[in-house]
């Protein structure tokens, strides 16, 4: 497999220019890191543009010793890793269904599910929906009440298609009903569509905020996005009212970023190897 | 393919499973998504949250009347509308070609490095970003304009400049910011293609661009297809937040857009009757324009939303 | 025999009396009065002492969430002291992890739980919301039930108006803030010294200022970096200058153009001194006199500029500006940024625009379905009272302030904390809160800079703060029509400000005219005949 001189400049090139970009895509991440260890008055003057000034620590002293964070970031993993689940059950439960052509109505279903990205009730209807639920201030709410997005269905229906058909006529031949299709040959293949609709669905638990803050009252509920947000709003200060707070509160916000996407980036080399090329071959059974 | 009754008992029984499981599934979008949506009849009312959807009084197409009568509205849409083209013409490939170049890197830790530091920004609040932006392009130190100088260029006010509003929102928040993020649905459709393939096409001596014309691009077609019908639904959804952030009266002329209108005309505060009005307008017409370009990924890729 | 027969009827003949007074109150009659003629006489002074309001203690439900971080907490220091003073406990009702108090309000106003007193920062809707039927009219309540509003009323006719809702009824008791002066104009002193200058008494004088600043150098490093004039407030900053040559209407953001010139309403942006004004602030932009980033410089402008030794004069908030006197005085050494005279405009007038509103629109209110509204409205007197309104003000006795000939004065542990402002510490402990009391400048004043004390005073005592134009209320069919209209216009307005000011358009006869017409177009007259006819009510 030898490679031309064309595809070895080319590969160099690319090499350099996803080099570059990936630097200038970490710009914003590594100002953020920098201003949160800096002190207020140097980041407040713009004084701080790529290294940290004065470094210290306590914003993070301020925001990891906040009432309750502890409990936040514990419901924050809840929602996340037990909201995942929900998510991708029924999304694999609607995704498969309807990546067979032999469903009926089919295609009505799933235009019935697509009016629905595009016609969303409004926030008033909606609560008022959980609230003759009876689901306000629960937990339990806010798994199953965002459970399936949509759009992340038609995804996963696209990702299912791609699997050849003769696989599931194998199968057939050796007995297997659609369930036992489903999770013997399809799930198996489908590792990196899982994988990525998965981290899509975790992504959006972990940021969520508005409906977690509308729906619970009960502060040991909120997950850590509320939580944040509520130590950035407190530290607001009236115009009005002057007085000497300095703008104590720009590192915390950049402090309170760093928090919340930690773990994220600490998480994705894990997930990182799902998206090797052909996840698929391999496992080839029967 | 109307089928009779019989047709459809028998499809019912050997398909049991497939039904069984889209029971679940529909039970939740009666309940949580069809079942609220009595609510859109807000739009028609002069909503009072005190007497509650019912209760409130009719008043027909009030509300659109007033949101079509604003003098502006015929720019509003025009902005609206040119913003998310331009958005489909420069930022929506960039996450493709990017996803298709970063399959090309052989060095697993580079690699993942590189893809990681790339979807960073997503997280990122909008704010900061922003901010950021702002910063950079500072009249008198941004370094946007220093460069500008340093290469005998003059300096410029660009954020007070409608001209250059389109192109610092879409490099700045849909590119700069998404892109990476974007990626990623690229890259595990990527994943998904059988290296055999390739190894097939070398042996029959194909390049790498007769590679990626004929191998790659295929399997990523059917995802590519429905990204982009989505991204024609949400034509007129141009959220404002992160306009908000970066444009001044100066720019109004282009980046002024339908929803900063309204959010700025004050209408949105606690008028959800003019903003449940405004958003089904928006809809509607994201709607049609979804079951247009829908019928037409069917027809050139056999692919489509339904 | 007869005595008992005598007894015996009188005593029925002053239940009824008593029964029928009480029934005539708005809604069912309290659960927990022996009798009912405890609340139907007038200030109780003959059954309960001091500033009880009844004989048993009363719980009373409240919604409290303003500001996306007030909310009501049922362990304030300052409300517990309430309570022992009214026998009267609050309740906390909503929800502490929110941080949106607006949808906080409207999801709790939908799910048709409503406590017993609501507090709402947006007097309009809860007028509205009145008027629908979900809080009670309140005026009845206080003529009977509450002798200090009624005091307060009377003493403060201006507020009293404010609190009614258009038509003509009180559904909700407002915030009542004290102190008049807001913003004003500072200058670095220091540099005046330096180059041998005075403050500004005219426009002319001014601009001479401004151009000394930026071309005599005056914080001597060499360059010409100066900053003559800046502003944190973007477009405000552009507003502020307006009145310099007579032109009125830009110092309020929410009500941006309209004033009131001899009962007759105006905009300041379709006069036909606008264009004098434009055309000399573009030609002040264009030399370089005023911050060519203002209008992306934003909140940070002071320190930055201050910070960095090159911003020479802004037009701002006395307390928090004067307060960068200390946060300098080791950086820059001299460092001198003072309250300012307004110099005489071109009309001849010393005049500030900017002035701390009378009215707020942060209020409380009864719920319809109270089965307490005696209680509710005798507690919401209850802050009217003097100790009320002190404890509202100042806090708690020993804790907070020590009473000093009579007047209460803050404690050091208070005025020194290096952690937390005064307000600060007031608000932890309840007080400070904006439900309806009347403010006391008092407490603002004793740690308010001593360099903004001064400026404060001069232009109070000389009078250059200019009567705000009165808070006005619209019908729901007038707000639309207001909002609608008030869109379409200010967008133009302020397009075609930035882009005059910017040097990217030309301000001359023509293209001034041309705006007029725009402006007209765009149904001007509609609005301020609108705001006309809201303007004549209100002030009848």
């Amino acid at each position: 497999m030898k490679k031309t001189r064309g595809e070895k400049l080319f590969y160099i090139f690319n090499c350099v220019f996803l080099g570059i970009i990936a630097l200038l895509a970490l710009y914003p991440f590594v100002y953020v890191l920098s201003a949160s260890i800096s002190s207020s008055d140097a980041v407040v003057t713009g004084k701080v543009i790529l290294l940290p000034r004065d470094i210290n620590f306590d914003s993070y002293a301020k925001v990891l010793s906040e009432k309750g964070i502890w409990i936040a970031y514990f419901n924050t993993f809840y929602y996340t890793i037990f909201g995942v689940i929900v998510n991708l059950i029924l999304t694999i439960c609607g995704a498969y269904a309807l990546s067979k052509k032999r469903v009926m109505g089919r295609t009505a279903i799933s235009f019935f599910i697509a009016l629905t990205m595009w016609f969303q009730p409004g926030m008033i209807p909606m609560y008022l929906n959980f609230r003759d639920l009876n689901m306000l201030d629960n937990r339990f709410t806010i798994i199953i009440g965002f459970a399936i997005t949509t759009f992340y269905v038609f995804l996963m229906r696209t990702f299912f298609q791609s699997i050849p058909e003769e696989l599931e006529e194998a199968a057939k031949v050796d007995g297997a009903n659609d369930l036992t299709i489903l999770w013997k040959v399809y799930l198996p293949l489908s590792k990196a569509s899982l994988v990525t609709i998965g981290l899509f669905y975790a992504v959006h638990r972990w940021n969520g905020y508005f409906w977690t803050m509308i729906l619970l009252s009960d502060e040991s509920k909120v997950p850590l996005q509320v939580l944040l947000k509520k130590l950035i709003v407190e530290m607001n200060v009236s115009d009005e009212m002057g007085n000497m707070a300095v703008y104590s509160k720009e590192t915390i916000i950049y402090a309170t970023i760093i928090v919340s996407i930690i773990p994220i980036v600490a998480a994705y080399p894990f997930i990182q190897k799902y998206f090797v090329k052909g996840a698929m071959i391999g496992s080839v059974k029967g | 393919m109307l089928l009779n009754f019989k047709e459809i008992k028998t499809n019912l029984i050997r398909d049991r499973y497939l039904y069984l499981l889209l029971i679940p599934f529909l039970a939740w979008y009666i309940i949580f998504a069809y079942k609220p949506m009595y609510g859109l009849q807000i739009a028609f009312k002069d909503f009072s949250v005190y007497k509650g959807i019912e209760a409130s009084p009719w008043v027909g197409f009030e509300h659109f009347e007033t949101f079509f009568k604003s003098p502006y509205f015929w720019r509003l849409l025009k902005n609206t509308v040119l913003l998310s083209l331009y958005q489909l013409l420069f930022a929506f490939p960039v996450p493709i070609i990017l996803a298709l170049l970063f399959n090309e890197l052989k060095n697993g830790v580079f690699k993942a490095t590189v893809q990681t530091f790339t979807y960073l920004p997503h997280f990122i609040s909008v704010v900061v970003v922003a901010g950021i932006v702002t910063n950079f392009l500072a009249p008198s130190n941004g370094i946007i304009n220093i460069l500008i100088e340093m290469m005998g260029g003059e300096k410029q006010y660009f954020l007070t400049n409608p001209d250059y509003f389109r192109t610092i929102f879409i490099g700045s928040m849909d590119i700069w910011k998404e892109a990476g993020f974007g990626t990623i649905i690229y890259i595990a459709a990527l994943s998904g293609v059988n290296p055999a393939l390739y190894e097939a096409a070398v042996i029959d001596g194909a390049n790498k661009w007769k590679q990626m014309w004929h191998i790659t691009l295929p399997a990523i077609i059917p995802t590519i297809a429905i990204m982009l019908v989505m991204k024609v639904g949400s034509m007129l959804e141009v959220g404002y937040e992160a306009i908000i952030l970066l444009y001044q009266p100066a720019t109004y002329e282009t980046a002024d857009v339908i929803n900063t209108y309204v959010y700025r005309s004050g209408l949105q505060d606690a008028r959800y009757d003019l903003a449940t009005a405004v958003g089904l307008f928006n809809a509607v017409v994201g709607f049609i324009l979804v079951v247009f370009a829908n019928k037409m990924s069917k027809k050139l890729t056999e692919t489509g939303l339904w | 025999m007869g005595n008992k027969k005598w007894m015996k009827s009188s005593a029925i003949i002053m239940m009824s009396v008593g029964m029928l007074l009480a029934g005539c109150s708005n809604n069912n009659a309290p659960q927990n009065s022996g009798s009912s003629a405890n609340d139907s006489k007038g200030s109780d002074t003959e059954q309960l002492s001091g500033n009880l309001i009844s004989k048993e203690p009363v719980e009373l439900t409240l919604h409290m969430h303003y500001s996306d971080k007030f909310i009501f907490d049922d362990n304030w220091p300052v409300f517990k002291e309430a309570e022992a003073m009214t026998n009267i406990k609050l309740k906390g009702t909503a929800s502490k992890a929110s941080t949106n108090s607006k949808e906080l309000f409207n999801t709790m106003m939908a799910s048709g739980k409503i406590p017993d007193l609501v507090h709402h920062q947006i007097k309009e809707q809860y007028d509205s919301l009145g008027i629908e039927g979900a809080f009670l009219e309140l005026d009845d309540l206080i003529e009977k039930y509450a002798p200090n509003i009624k005091k307060f009323f009377s003493e403060h006719p201006d507020a009293a108006k404010y609190m009614k809702a258009y038509n003509g009824k009180t559904y909700f008791l407002n915030f009542t803030p004290d102190g008049p002066a807001a913003r004003g104009w500072f200058v670095r002193q220091d540099w005046l010294d330096k180059l041998g200058l005075e403050q500004p008494k005219t426009v002319d004088e001014l601009y001479a200022l401004l151009k000394a600043f930026k071309e005599k150098d005056p914080n001597g490093n060499g360059v010409n970096d100066e900053i003559p004039y800046f502003s944190r407030s973007k477009l405000d900053g552009i507003y502020d200058l307006l009145i310099q040559w007579g032109v009125q209407g830009g110092a309020d953001a929410a009500k941006r153009g309209f004033y009131a010139d001899n009962g007759v309403v105006k905009y300041g942006m379709y006069e036909p001194g606008y264009k004098t004004a434009i055309e000399n602030i573009a030609k002040w932009y264009k030399e370089g006199l005023i911050d060519k980033e203002i209008f992306t410089r934003g909140e940070k402008a002071r320190n930055i500029l201050l910070g960095d030794n090159v911003g020479g004069m802004t037009h701002d908030w006395f307390a928090s500006t004067a307060n960068f006197n200390d946060i300098l005085a080791t950086e820059i050494p001299g460092f001198s940024f003072v309250p300012m005279t307004p110099p005489a405009n071109t009309e001849g007038k010393v005049i500030e625009e900017s002035s701390r509103k009378g009215t707020h629109a942060s209020g409380w209110g009864i719920s319809a379905t109270t089965k307490h509204p005696v209680e509710a409205i005798k507690y919401m007197d209850f802050w009217f009272s003097e100790e009320g309104r002190r404890l509202m003000n100042f806090g708690i006795e020993g804790k907070d302030y020590d009473l000093v000939d009579g007047k209460p004065k803050f404690k050091d542990s208070l005025l020194k904390n290096k952690e937390k402002t005064v307000i600060q510490q007031l608000q932890e402990e309840g007080a400070q809160i904006e439900l309806a009391f009347h403010q006391d400048y008092a407490y603002e004043e004793q740690w308010t800079n001593a360099t903004a004390l001064k400026g404060i005073k001069e232009y109070i005592d000389n009078g250059y703060i200019m009567k705000a134009y009165p808070p006005i209320s619209y019908t729901d069919d007038e707000r639309s029509k207001f909002e609608e209209l008030n869109a379409g216009v200010l967008t133009y307005v302020e397009e075609k400000l930035q882009r005059w000011v910017l040097g990217v358009e030309p301000v001359n006869d023509e293209t001034f005219s041309k705006y007029i017409k725009e402006l007209e177009s765009l149904g001007i007259k509609d609005l301020l005949a609108l705001e006309q006819g809201a303007y004549d009510r209100y002030m009848k």
